[in-house]
């Protein structure tokens, strides 16, 4: 049997066909594992287990607890302050790459929306949802009640990748569409220039938002594993260019890791948090620095 | 430039492939979507340009490894002087595929404007001068001597016959080496080929024939005299050019001593025919670096032709060549028995009489100098006397280590006494025939004459004219005695008063015949200053009567008050006596054409008692037994009348010629020293025998009825043949021509000689070294495109 916690990786977490099951798995092993790790001390999402009793919501009962104890134990959470978070995702053509063709950029982040919304639920935080390319494509307006989750996995399910995308533009729009202070989580490639991706996200900032970036790119978008002369191919612009992919390799890594250290470093002026994922980082990841990120708030 | 396999030359065209597999199959790179392409785009640029670039050198260089294959398997050769520039040729465009490598990379990697400008100016420099360079090299430099590759050779085996083939070392003779090499070099000629053993420079054929050109090789024989290389190189050069077949060789084998060499000549006077387009010419040397020799040379007779129970002094060195050591020496003296049965010619072989050892002498011979030894033969009987000299140990050289002589012993020839006193004459006469009955101052084998009747006498019926105190002379008798001299006769001139007056006494006609300018008449006063004579030369045959006791003879008895001064002698006298006290010579013997002139400045006999005048000697009458001055007198006229016009003793090569006595047969079998025979005839009253090419003795034996006749003479290897000393390779080079001919010494190395004179020298190995390294920088490149990671 795969203990939960191998469901925060996320070529295992994949495996799992329904959404809703792969986001509660994937919290469930992030939270699991939260008892034997440092993080510990996050106890405040959860505060203390107590002896089941009637009223209670069966889906609260601890399993875990039960197999050790064998007694009813329930999660009592504590009360949360009204910390609104929009999960933002992007469209981009270029989300939906992937080079091993098991988990796209954009799945990777579905699941980490996914995970994120059922944590945020499971908090009783209002999440909504908002999509993107060139312009804001749809949005799920936050609530904290447990129908939210099915409604925001249900428009998960539904997204797909197509086209350019405009940060610039849609952060405008994004900003001016969130009233109280919220919480954005932006899910994106970030495949545009620097300094335009910086202005446009420090504009939810300016605008009073907290904003976490999780900038998930492809394995190989980090790694560059080809070999020999290749052909690559944008799927935004559909230009195309030939490489000795053994020649440039280490000066596109450079490169690459020149990207994500501008960005760290941009993204950090504006204290803004800054995740950079790739496909095969476990989700544990972001699901932390979410944690870290609200405790921060709270 | 030439190839041995022109036709694979085609194969550059196989340099064609890279490319065309290059341009028509170039496999399209993996297509790949790939979002985060600008990433990539920022170091694409460059990589892209340098790979193009690196694909386009890989390209070059399997197309230069295809063609350089091609190449070298079409052999290329070269004349092996223009290796040298064709392999700084090679370099040079090493360097330039460097400089275009450099110039490449420049381009690519976007060097600063100073760098791209050197490094394709310094590419194109070096490619222009490949190109130059090259291009003159290939059309202008000499090409390798033959330019046919196969087929038939006219062959010429030049061997050099010279003494010095004798010589021996590893146990075998340099000329026992030549004919193994001679023969192995036949062996390899191919099939058809023409082949001429060149020993003489006339009568030189090619022949097909192989076996006979073996067998004629094996035949050849060292000779007495240094071979004439350079007129045989040039009879056998014109020999093969004048052959049909494409292919023409002139081997040369030799030891490379300086004797055969040495009529070589000079630069301006270099050897005909010799030239590298046409005739390949390869020395083949056989010779030895160090060598260690003593020759028996310089042999020389105090007389040739002797009375019976005469004596005969042999005189010779021996010479030690300049690389051995101090050794002592013996040499021996050996004589044939006369025999008048023999020669006779048995089984193929001469056979002669036996000789027996006369005497023997030690020798200290210094290292490159000679020693020289005298023998005396004495009591030689009537006939020729072959007389051996021998070195005691063996030597490398055999030839020179015996020497030949021969001396011939007949009775003395008939003489003339020239006289006006007629008793005094006739004492001469009696001295010249002393067994013989004098008749009217005359005896068989001598007349007397008036020195005023000499105009009718034919002096060439005599062997010896003696003069007593002969006068002046006329002009016409002078020339006539002067002709007889320089034609063999001899001359004895007792001078005393009648030449008259010293101071005219050099211009007189008798002047011509003297050993030199008369300066004074030497006068003793009365009461002592009388002077006496004193042995000067007491090893020349005039002196052999006294024999040891010329020294000790009791000169001081017979006192000279008178006698003409000569203070200088011409060249060739020399004074056997002189006088006590002045020095000035008193008796003095000069050779003049093939004769000789013997002056007494004091007569001899003088009266006791003359009219008129004072006696000047006391030579004949200072005591009743005046034999010192007589023997001196029978050494004289025997010295004189043995001097005859037959010479006994030659040096290899030269024509021998001995006087045919009145009476003795007109035909004769010669045995030469080689156990040949060939039949000789008299011509003209002499015996000719133009052929002595080796040396030894040659004997001559009548033929016909009657009571058979031996003759006989002498052949000696000269010293100037039989010296050790290697010509120099310079030496070659200025009259055989600079790259004209080739040098080898080993069978590998005339193989590879001839094998790079026919063909040049290869290229093929330089060629793959370069195939190699291309090899390496393709698999090298190659394998930074085609990285398979694991």
């Amino acid at each position: 049997m795969v203990a939960v916690e191998q469901f925060l990786k996320p070529e295992l977490a994949s495996q799992i066909k329904r959404l809703d099951l792969r986001a509660q798995m994937i919290v469930r092993g992030f939270l699991q594992g939260m008892h034997a790790s440092p993080f510990h001390g996050f106890s405040v999402e959860f505060s203390e287990h107590r002896r089941y009793s009637v009223g209670d919501d069966p889906k609260d009962i601890d399993w875990l607890a039960y197999a050790k104890t064998d007694r009813y134990y329930v999660k009592k959470f504590e009360a949360e302050t009204n910390l609104t978070g929009y999960l933002v995702m992007d469209l981009s053509q270029s989300m939906g790459y992937t080079y091993r063709q098991q988990l796209t950029k954009f799945d990777y982040s579905i699941c980490l929306a996914a995970a994120l919304a059922y944590l945020m639920i499971m908090q009783q935080d209002p999440v909504g949802l908002v999509t993107f390319d060139t312009k804001i494509r749809a949005s799920v307006a936050p609530r904290s009640r447990r129908g939210q989750l099915p409604a925001i996995l249900s428009h998960l399910t539904k997204l797909k990748t197509a086209g350019p995308t405009d940060l610039p533009a849609t952060m405008s729009q994004l900003a001016a569409m969130m009233r109280h202070r919220s919480l954005v989580m932006l899910m994106s490639d970030l495949l545009a220039d620097v300094e335009p991706t910086l202005a446009a996200i420090r504009m939810l900032r300016h605008a009073g938002h907290d904003v976490i970036v999780f900038h998930v790119l492809d394995e190989a978008e980090v790694t560059f594993p080809f070999q020999g002369m290749v052909q690559l191919r944008d799927p935004e612009t559909g230009r195309d260019l030939s490489v000795n992919s053994d020649e440039i390799a280490t000066e596109y890594r450079e490169n690459i890791a020149t990207f994500r250290q501008q960005l760290a470093t941009g993204f950090q002026e504006s204290r803004i948090d800054y995740v950079p994922l790739d496909t095969s980082v476990p989700y544990d990841k972001a699901l932390t620095e979410y944690l870290l990120s609200r405790r921060g708030r709270c | 430039m030439t190839f041995l396999h022109v036709t694979l030359l085609a194969g550059l065209a196989l340099a064609s492939i890279p490319v065309l597999l290059h341009l028509t199959s170039k496999k399209p790179p993996q297509k790949l979507i790939f979002p985060a392409l600008r990433f990539v785009r920022q170091t694409a640029v460059t990589s892209e340009r340098g790979w193009k670039a690196k694909h386009w050198l890989l390209m070059a260089l399997r197309a230069l490894l295809v063609g350089l294959a091609a190449f070298a398997l079409a052999a290329p050769r070269v004349h092996s002087e223009m290796l040298a520039s064709f392999l700084s040729i090679g370099m040079m465009a090493g360097l330039a595929l460097l400089a275009t490598a450099a110039a490449m990379v420049s381009i690519v990697t976007r060097k600063s404007k100073s760098i791209l400008i050197t490094t394709c100016l310094v590419a194109a420099v070096l490619w222009l001068g490949v190109l130059g360079w090259g291009g003159y090299a290939i059309t202008k430099g000499k090409m390798p001597l033959v330019q046919a590759t196969s087929g038939p050779i006219a062959a010429a085996i030049v061997v050099d016959t010279s003494p010095t083939m004798d010589y021996r070392s590893s146990n075998q003779t340099r000329l026992e080496v030549a004919k193994e090499m001679g023969a192995w070099l036949i062996d390899r000629l191919p099939p058809e080929s023409q082949i001429a053993i060149v020993t003489t420079e006339q009568g030189l054929r090619l022949s097909p024939d192989r076996i006979t050109a073996e067998r004629q090789l094996s035949r050849v024989l060292t000779e007495g005299k240094a071979a004439p290389l350079r007129s045989r190189i040039e009879a056998a050069t014109e020999l093969v050019r004048n052959s049909k077949l494409e292919r023409r060789e002139v081997y040369i084998l030799t030891d490379l001593m300086s004797a055969a060499w040495r009529d070589l000549g000079d630069a301006q006077n270099s050897v005909k025919g010799v030239d590298p387009k046409g005739v390949l010419v390869q020395i083949v040397d056989v010779g030895v670096d160090k060598t260690q020799n003593f020759s028996l040379v310089d042999i020389k007779l105090s007389q040739q032709v002797v009375s019976p129970g005469g004596s005969v002094d042999v005189e010779g060195s021996v010479f030690s060549s300049s690389q051995t050591p101090d050794q002592q020496v013996t040499v021996e003296l050996w004589t044939e028995p006369i025999d008048r049965t023999l020669p006779l010619q048995k089984n193929g072989k001469t056979v002669t009489a036996e000789p027996s050892l006369i005497e023997r002498q030690i020798l200290e011979v210094p290292s490159g100098n000679s020693a020289k030894f005298r023998f005396t033969l004495r009591g030689l009987k009537r006939g020729t006397n072959h007389v051996h000299l021998k070195l005691g140990q063996p030597d490398p050289i055999g030839l020179d280590n015996v020497a030949h002589v021969a001396i011939e012993v007949r009775e003395q020839g008939k003489a003339l006494v020239v006289s006006d006193d007629r008793d005094l004459g006739s004492l001469l006469v009696a001295m010249v025939d002393p067994s013989a009955e004098i008749r009217d101052g005359k005896s068989s084998r001598c007349d007397q004459v008036d020195p005023f009747r000499l105009e009718t006498v034919d002096f060439t019926s005599y062997s010896s004219v003696l003069f007593l105190d002969p006068p002046g002379l006329t002009s016409t008798v002078v020339e006539r005695l002067s002709a007889f001299v320089d034609s063999g006769g001899g001359v004895l001139f007792l001078l005393g008063h009648r030449l008259g007056d010293p101071s005219k006494a050099n211009s007189l006609p008798i002047a011509k015949l003297l050993p030199g300018a008369i300066t004074q008449q030497f006068q003793s006063l009365s009461g002592g200053r009388e002077t006496n004579f004193a042995p000067v030369l007491l090893s020349h045959p005039i002196l052999h009567p006294l024999e040891k006791l010329a020294e000790d003879a009791p000169w001081a008895l017979y006192p000279v008050s008178r006698h003409w001064v000569f203070e200088k002698l011409n060249e060739n006298a020399s004074t056997i006596i002189r006088y006590t006290k002045s020095g000035f010579p008193a008796i003095i013997d000069e050779n003049r054409g093939a004769g000789k002139i013997v002056t007494w400045t004091t007569p001899i006999p003088e009266p006791t008692s003359p009219e008129g005048r004072d006696p000047w000697n006391q030579l004949w009458n200072a005591t009743d037994d005046p034999w010192p001055n007589f023997a001196l007198m029978i050494g004289s006229i025997r010295y004189l009348s043995g001097w005859g016009k037959n010479q006994l003793n030659y040096a290899v090569g030269q024509i021998a010629s001995l006087e045919n006595y009145s009476g003795d047969p007109e035909s004769y079998e010669l045995f030469a020293p080689d156990d040949e025979m060939m039949r000789v005839t008299v011509t003209n009253g002499n015996i000719m025998v133009p052929l002595t090419r080796r040396s030894g003795h040659y004997r001559l034996r009548s033929v016909g009825a009657g009571e058979s006749r031996v003759r006989g003479f002498a052949v000696n290897v000269m010293k100037e043949d039989l010296l050790l000393d290697r010509v120099p390779i310079e030496s070659l080079e200025s009259t055989l021509g600079k790259g004209m001919f080739r040098v080898a010494r080993q069978k590998n190395e005339v193989e590879s000689s001839v094998g790079e004179a026919r063909f040049g020298s290869e290229l093929y190995p330089f060629l793959m070294l370069i195939a190699a390294l291309l090899v390496i920088s393709e698999q090298a490149m190659s394998s930074r495109f085609y990285t398979i990671r694991l």
